[in-house]
């Protein structure tokens, strides 16, 4: 079939924006990851410097397991990064198919299906890493000139997201039955 | 699929190829194809009118309830 209900193609502005803003995020998570990971064996190797700093800042009670703490953060943090990285990869895919033209296949189904279950994995990956945000915060309270917030863990809107996803998973595997059953109609 | 298209057999009938049908009930070549082959999940009324009026014939000479060819 080579008549589409979808011909602005490559050139919607829409899906210029929305492939732009999803690689660019990619690339910040990209950044993020490899930060992480050049990071984390830089805190363990050298840690007689993160406590002479801590102690430095005014820190007075055991260093050990906050460097541990840092240490864990980072490594927990890497995964939901990982994770909204497939998802982006998996949105990136979604506008390709749309742009060709043909957005209702099942193959779009699965995908918004997985970006539902990558959206629920960030918010429940961010939940132990909010609480280990939430201890080292608290450990460093009070120290002059650090100021240790954390607004990380099991957000609303990202419930609302990966439901949404599902539904649309839905709603897409209906609409690709239907496209397979009108390309059998002549 | 228990519906037999006939339309091979009329177009023998009537010395007519499907590119010819094709270009007389403006449908493309390869959809009067699908259909012919059996492939088809469903039919438009208005094609079925197209092919009856070229063909001269009604709409049971076409399709066929369960018979074998």
């Amino acid at each position: 079939m080579t008549d589409t209900a979808f011909p602005a193609g490559r050139k919607d502005p829409l899906l210029i924006a929305a492939r732009l803003i999803a690689v660019f995020m990619m690339v910040i998570m990209g950044i993020a990851m490899g930060a992480l990971l050049i990071a984390l064996p830089v805190v363990l190797v050298k840690q007689a410097d993160v406590i002479a700093e801590l102690a430095k800042q005014g820190f007075s009670g055991n260093p050990g397991p906050i460097i541990w703490a840092i240490a864990g953060v980072m490594v927990l943090a890497l995964l939901p990064l990982g994770l909204i990285f497939r998802f982006l990869v998996t949105l990136n895919q979604l506008i390709d198919s749309v742009g060709q033209g043909e957005p209702f296949a099942a193959e779009n189904a699965g995908r918004l299906s997985r970006m539902g279950w990558l959206a629920l994995a960030v918010q429940l990956s961010a939940i132990p890493l909010g609480a280990l945000g939430y201890w080292i915060a608290q450990q460093l309270k009070g120290m002059e000139g650090v100021q240790a917030d954390v607004d990380i863990g099991f957000s609303g809107n990202g419930l609302v997201l990966a439901l949404l996803l599902f539904i649309l998973a839905r709603i897409f595997r209906h609409g690709a039955a239907m496209r397979e059953e009108l390309e059998g109609t002549v | 699929m228990p519906i037999n298209v006939k339309l091979d057999e009329m177009l023998h009938a009537r010395r007519m190829t499907l590119t010819e049908l094709a270009e007389r009930v403006d449908i493309t070549l390869a959809n009067l194809s699908i259909l012919k082959t059996g492939k088809a999940k469903a039919i438009r009324f208005s094609t079925l009118e197209a092919i009856c009026e070229v063909l001269q014939c009604q709409p049971g000479d076409l399709l066929a309830y369960g018979t074998e060819e």
